[in-house]
């Protein structure tokens, strides 16, 4: 193999394309993050009129696509969770790239609300006037803290560098960091609990919103509950899914098949708690929770698109269904069957926050309310789109210098390597 | 000394951010990105100061609703009717916003000359005079017109201006058709002004007019509510439709032939209350029959509305046109007129009464009252359009028509708006709340009212009043006017010439409210005029009432002859009175023709969805608007309870108005409509196709 | 923003006569005077304009059609709004009842706004501007407001703050709630509106709410909203008050 211009700077004796293949690969992504950054920059400089929010649809796609990747950035504190407190030692192999995908969700997020809230300079109004009966304003709080939590732990994996641990200062540092991770990990899981569960406490508590509203145990409606549930499922899935593409795009074995399937176990097992308990409470929430509120079920399926196929899809096409292959021994252990699972499973996540937010804002509230329509415009989307260049962006140069899939050395040397990496 | 480690490094590094977040830095740093954030775009701070609260009126359209206005530090800040005067109470959008036309883009505070976009630039004052008194003169010399519009006839500056036309060889001065059109027909007949006694009357048969908003004095028709039964004949759901106790569709146009059909089934049946033997033979080419195709309402419902009329007396039959759709054409007035005497309901209570004048205060000679539909095409030299609002739309072409080559149009009103758009010359008039101005009683009025509403604020340094520019132009142009003083001067010598006829009761206004007294002298009436009070007329004279003219037998032939079938639509425009006149509204009326869904924009089209369909047009599209007038570009709005077979367009309020823009494009039903020689535009038709 | 006369446990409310209420908007445009509300962005529509206090048009047969006024509900037991605000932009007086809302704490994530389920929420997606020289016509009682931030009717709190002054400065009975007029109900001519205090059995508005023909928007949720509503047309009260859901989903304007 040639050598290449940062050959000191990728890990020690694993192959990686050469620079200029890196290089072409990194340019259309850093032009839609460029975009991204310009429609950014539009929002924050001549207001939200360049979306096409109004004061019917306040929450749009940001506020939708924010929910989602939370949902499945989840992976990062649920892996940590299953490796340093159950200690599921397969786990290691995927922990690392599980860190770095969850700080780009979090820090995406973080990024698009700062954009999304009409006075982003306010943004610490939250921690000085705190609110204690709102949803939000503990999402606010565990938010930040789970984001200072990833940097903490994505800080060792990068220092892990092969130029950076030459630094014994940093080495040091690193090697404490890693002490502290079970720490890191518990504090981690916490705050995520907190916070996936307020998200689903968002729409849970709108008794103006029969759509969303739900009953509740104690102040946490049962969405608090669901929502928890639903990321923990969809975590391990989307770390499923996302290693699954970086082998492909890599072509090698990241890891080994056990590692798969362990995700794709705990995955399918609590999607099946999911649905179980999702249909439980649809069936509480359409015949004793809305009919106390005046509101007749059907109504909320009465529009379209929304009919009632969207309920069959959320639960069972993207719900059952895939917890049904992913707890199945024989079909997780078929690549063809668990890695689409994987990925229904992500989408049935992503539907069901699309619903609690598209669907209740679209639905009439008052009797003579009209249904509402409503299409993100250019700079919304391409400002999320801008997100995720940076996601594939960081995602890239993770892979490419830092060692983020353990496993990757020893099964490359199992195997006859007969090509170089396509991408990174 | 020891090299500096990275160690020192970080524990400085860390020491100091520890020691910043001890230090009031970052925290003044926050409050202060907290203040950033409230001002970041300097918001105006408005000056707080000493409050207090005026009496005004309204000079927005002749309904003059008395108004509070409250100011602080000298500056109106807030303003809400007076529901309690005796004249009646209650404001309309335009009039609460009253106080924010001076401050209006489109107000003009010095003489300009337009250009042919629109565009002012400043002139002199004697420059103005001087262009106005070479038209005059040319005028004269050429054998044209001099021709006056005031579109508020009866004030004491109307006066000035007939003055001045009586000493022009060929003066002439047009009044447009208001809301009283009926009235006048009848009038000519009973030889003075009539209005309607609504207080007894038990049925209003409304032919178009928008009686329920934005009609007459509002505050009457308000109080009185109760107590009305309304039938409202339109050909569109209108607001007052709407809230009508009955509205029947009729065909755009059908209202004569309606008229005459109801009349016909009142003398045939015996109902009718005053002989009408020169009808007979009129009304007998009017069955219902006959009127259903052409009215589009069953001859069943014509007869039983007939009936009906009769059965709930006292009914009052009114036509007037409304303000964005224009009067209606005067052979139709003339059949309403008719209704009127069939049912009885000329000269009797609850009918219409005689109205008293206000007495003479001059004795110069005065040119007469025309209607401007008289006036002669290309026949006029000179052009002065009086500044004074109807409130209701007159579209240019029907002024325009009117010019002769190289004629010179000079308006006195400070809005750059509606007529005055087009002039060439502005001497701007002072702004509402700046100036005197009379208080007249409305058409529909039964007892004559005289009423003074005094500045608020000072008017601008270069506006003129109407009496000024007219004593100047009389000098430059070397007429034989004599000058008779300040505009506040000519309205205190007519209120002592109310004083002096001892007729009629003063309404003082109090702490507690109105109260009758006879003031000592004509200096303590004119006091009391100013401070809010008004004048009441208590004398009706008795007049005998002869048969109106009946409608023209072209008019006749016209409504019986059959239609042929046609593609396009009748199209039928609306406005709300004050939206689409010389008056811009306040920008805060996006609240109601943009921001809401209250009242529709000129940006609209609207058609019944069946007629839609049948052309192929999708609602919410954006729809090509063309008629023999115009063409313009508005968006579909599919509306049920719009007939079937026409659309439906507002005149106003221009998006100009509300929205700075120079030079907007004209927008809306007035730049669509076809002009008639008799001023009508209700016949226009329009074609529609998806843009 | 806590009040002078804290031991006053006034509830402020409304009755709307929806029989009276002739769609004039002469309300929605006094409300918008009074409390600095900017003229619409030429790009605004009715989903993005401000307008605190709106009027909705309801059909009936036969082409007839009522007028509803719609404002704040200023809900009272449950405040959909106060409770999920994260920086606590928003406060029910409890010695007023009203529900304010503090502008320059607002941090625009519109929350609030999703909550309302009276849609009485209003956002400025724009900068305000004032065209000509008219903001010399702005009332300094009450603050303008910058872009990014949620306001809403308050029942002209400013009107109250000031009758609480004078009728402090007149040597007033502090335990009583002073009587004020928010500009909508000064500027309606049609006298639709009735504006008092909920808590005392007198007051005419306090009668009125509790007449058979007075009921309230969307009862079931429960949010207590201080503003009534009555009619003695039996369509228009079918059409308000938890009516069936509509066939096409379309409002007819």
């Amino acid at each position: 193999m040639s050598e290449r211009l940062d050959e000191g700077l990728t890990p020690r004796g694993l192959p990686r394309a050469p620079l200029r293949r890196f290089v072409l690969w990194l340019v259309p992504w850093t032009a839609l993050l460029g975009v991204g950054l310009y429609a950014g920059y539009r929002c924050l400089a001549y207001g939200l009129n360049e979306t096409n929010l109004d004061n019917r649809f306040a929450f749009g796609l940001w506020i939708y696509l924010d929910l989602t990747v939370i949902a499945l950035g989840a992976g990062a504190f649920f892996t940590g969770l299953l490796l340093y407190v159950l200690r599921k030692r397969e786990l290691k192999a995927v922990i690392n790239s599980a860190v770095v995908l969850g700080f780009i969700c979090y820090s995406g997020a973080v990024a698009i609300l700062m954009i999304d809230v009409g006075q982003p300079l306010r943004a610490w109004f939250t921690f000085w006037h705190p609110n204690v009966h709102s949803m939000l304003t503990e999402v606010t709080f565990c938010l930040t803290c789970y984001l200072v939590v990833l940097a903490f732990e994505y800080l060792p994996i990068v220092l892990r560098n092969r130029k950076l641990s030459r630094l014994p200062s940093l080495l040091l540092f690193e090697h404490q960091l890693h002490k502290l991770m079970v720490v890191f990990a518990l504090v981690g899981a916490f705050l995520s609990f907190f916070h996936q569960g307020s998200l689903g406490g968002l729409y849970g508590v709108l008794q103006g919103r029969p759509f969303a509203f739900r009953e509740a145990l104690a102040v946490w409606p049962s969405t608090f509950f669901l929502f928890i549930l639903s990321a923990a499922a969809a975590g391990p899935s989307f770390v499923l899914a996302t290693t699954w593409i970086a082998s492909k795009l890599s072509s090698r074995a990241l890891v080994r098949p056990e590692v798969y399937e362990l995700l794709g176990r705990v995955s399918g097992r609590l999607l099946v708690l999911y649905v179980l308990l999702k249909s439980v409470d649809t069936l509480v929430w359409l015949n004793h929770t809305s009919p106390q509120l005046g509101i007749h079920p059907a109504r909320f399926y009465a529009f379209d698109p929304f009919g009632t196929w969207v309920l069959f899809a959320e639960i069972v096409a993207l719900g059952l269904l895939p917890a049904l292959v992913l707890t199945s021994a024989r079909w997780r252990r078929d690549p063809r069957f668990l890695v689409p699972a994987a990925f229904l499973a992500c989408a049935g996540v992503a539907l069901n926050r699309f619903i609690m937010t598209v669907q209740t804002l679209a639905l009439p509230t008052l009797p003579f309310d009209p249904f509402l329509t409503y299409l993100p415009s250019w700079q919304e989307t391409m400002s999320f789109l801008g997100v995720v260049a940076y996601g594939v962006v960081l995602y890239s140069l993770s892979f490419r210098y830092l060692n983020l899939f353990p496993q990757e050395r020893e099964l490359l040397a199992s195997e006859e390597v007969t090509h170089v990496p396509l991408v990174a | 000394m020891t090299p500096l480690t990275r160690r020192d490094v970080l524990f400085g590094l860390g020491g100091g951010i520890a020691g910043t977040l001890l230090s009031p830095l970052p925290w003044t740093v926050l409050d202060d990105v907290a203040i950033w954030t409230q001002h970041r775009r300097a918001l105006p701070i408005p000056r707080d100061g000493e409050t207090s609260v005026r009496p005004v009126a309204c000079t927005s359209c002749p309904a003059g609703c008395s108004l509070r206005v409250r100011s602080v530090a000298g500056r109106p800040v807030f303003v809400s009717g007076e529901a309690s005067h005796p004249l009646g109470g209650g404001a309309c959008p335009f009039g609460l916003t009253l106080h924010h036309l001076a401050h209006h883009p489109l107000r003009l505070t010095t003489p300009v000359r337009l250009d042919a976009h629109g565009t002012p630039t400043r002139v002199a004052l004697g420059a103005a005079v001087a262009a106005a008194a070479g038209a005059l003169r040319a005028a004269s010399r050429s054998g044209r017109a001099v021709l006056v519009l005031d579109q508020r006839p009866g004030r004491a500056v109307s006066r000035a201006f007939r003055e001045l036309l009586a000493a022009v060889p060929y003066g002439l001065y047009a009044t447009p058709d208001g809301e009283g059109a009926t009235l006048q027909v009848l009038s000519g007949a009973a030889g003075g002004p009539l209005g309607i006694d609504l207080e007894h009357t038990r049925t209003l048969l409304s032919f178009g007019a928008p009686v329920l908003e934005g009609w007459g004095r509002p505050g009457r028709m308000l109080a009185l509510r109760d107590r009305l039964r309304i039938v409202q004949l339109d050909a569109w759901r209108s607001p007052t439709a709407g809230l009508a106790d009955e509205w029947l569709a009729i065909r755009p146009g059908s209202e004569g032939p309606l008229a005459l059909a109801l009349a016909n089934v009142l003398v045939g049946e015996g109902l009718a209350r005053t002989p009408a033997a020169e009808l007979r033979d009129l009304l007998a080419s009017f069955p219902p029959e006959r009127v259903e195709p052409l009215a589009g309402l069953p001859a069943s419902a014509i007869e039983t509305l007939a009936r009906s009329l009769a059965a709930q007396g006292p009914t009052v039959a009114i036509g007037g046109g409304d303000p964005g759709g224009g009067p209606l054409p005067l052979d139709a007035e003339r059949a309403i007129a008719w209704l009127d005497v069939v049912l009885g309901s000329v000269g009797r209570a609850g009918g219409l009464v005689a109205r008293g004048s206000l007495p003479d205060d001059g004795t110069a000679p005065l040119a007469p009252e025309t209607s401007l539909a008289e006036v002669p095409d290309g026949d006029v030299r000179l052009l002065v359009i009086a500044a004074g609002d109807s409130g209701r739309a007159l579209p240019w072409s029907a002024l325009g028509r009117k010019l002769a080559p190289q004629a010179l149009v000079v308006s006195l009103s400070p809005f750059r708006c509606g007529l005055t758009a087009r002039a060439d010359l502005v001497v701007p008039s002072p702004a509402p709340l700046e100036g005197h101005e009379e208080i007249l009683p409305t058409a529909d009025a039964c007892v004559m009212s005289y009423a003074v509403t005094a500045p608020l604020l000072p008017p601008c340094a270069e506006s003129v009043e109407p009496t000024r520019f007219l004593a100047e132009l009389a000098r430059a142009a070397g007429l034989g006017v004599p000058s008779d003083g300040t505009h506040a001067e000519r309205l205190q010598r007519r209120a002592a010439a109310i004083f002096a006829s001892h007729r009629g009761r003063v309404l003082v206004r109090g702490d507690e409210g109105f109260r009758e007294e006879a003031p000592a002298d004509a200096g303590a009436f004119w006091q009391a005029l100013l401070e809010g009070g008004c004048w009441v007329d208590d004398s009706r004279a008795a007049r005998a009432v002869a048969a109106p003219a009946l409608p023209s037998p072209a008019a006749v032939a016209g409504w019986l002859r059959a239609e042929p079938a046609r593609s396009d639509l009748p199209l039928v425009s609306f406005a709300a009175r004050g939206a689409a006149g010389g008056t811009p509204p306040s920008p805060i009326l996006t609240k109601l023709y943009q921001e809401t869904a209250l009242r529709p924009s000129v940006a609209t089209i609207a058609l019944h969805p069946q007629t839609a369909r049948e052309r192929g047009l999708v609602d919410g599209r954006e729809m090509r608007v063309v008629s023999a007038a115009g063409r313009l570009d508005a968006r579909l709005r599919c509306d049920p309870t719009l007939p079937p077979g026409r659309a439906a367009m507002a005149a106003g309020p221009d998006p100009a108005a509300l929205h700075e823009q120079d030079a907007a494009p004209a927008r809306g039903a007035l730049a669509l409509g076809v002009v008639e020689p008799d001023l009508t535009w209700r016949g226009t038709r329009v074609a529609i196709t998806e843009a | 923003m806590k009040s002078p006369e804290s031991n006053v446990r006034a509830r402020y409310g409304m009755v709307v006569d929806l029989d009276r209420c002739n769609g004039c908007g002469a309300c929605v445009v006094a409300c918008a005077v009074e409390n600095n509300v900017p003229p619409a962005n030429g790009r605004a529509t009715e989903r993005t304009g401000i307008s605190w206090l709106n009027v909705q048009r309801l059909e009936g047969a036969g082409g007839r059609a009522a007028f509803l006024p719609m404002m704040c509900q200023q809900c009272d037991t449950r405040t959909p709004c106060a409770s999920v605000c994260p920086q606590n932009a928003v406060e029910l007086d409890r010695s007023s009842g009203i529900v304010g809302q503090v502008p320059v704490r607002c941090l625009g994530c519109r929350y609030c706004m999703v909550a309302c389920p009276y849609h009485a929420r209003y956002f400025n997606w724009w900068d305000p501007q004032w065209p000509g020289t008219i903001a010399e016509t702005l009332n300094p009682a009450v603050s303008t407001r910058t872009r990014g931030v949620v306001e809403k009717c308050n029942f002209c709190i400013q009107r109250l703050q000031a009758a609480r002054t004078r009728h402090a400065a007149t040597g007033g009975d502090p335990a009583v709630a002073p009587d004020y007029t928010p500009a909508c109900v000064e500027a309606c001519p049609a006298g639709a509106l009735v504006f008092g205090d909920l808590g005392d059995p007198q007051s005419e508005v306090s009668q009125l709410a509790q007449s058979p023909e007075s009921f309230r928007l969307l009862e079931r949720l429960g949010t207590g909203a201080k503003v009534h509503y009555r009619t003695r047309r039996p369509w228009v009260r079918q059409a308000v008050a938890d009516a069936p859901a509509p066939t096409d989903g379309r409002t007819h304007v």
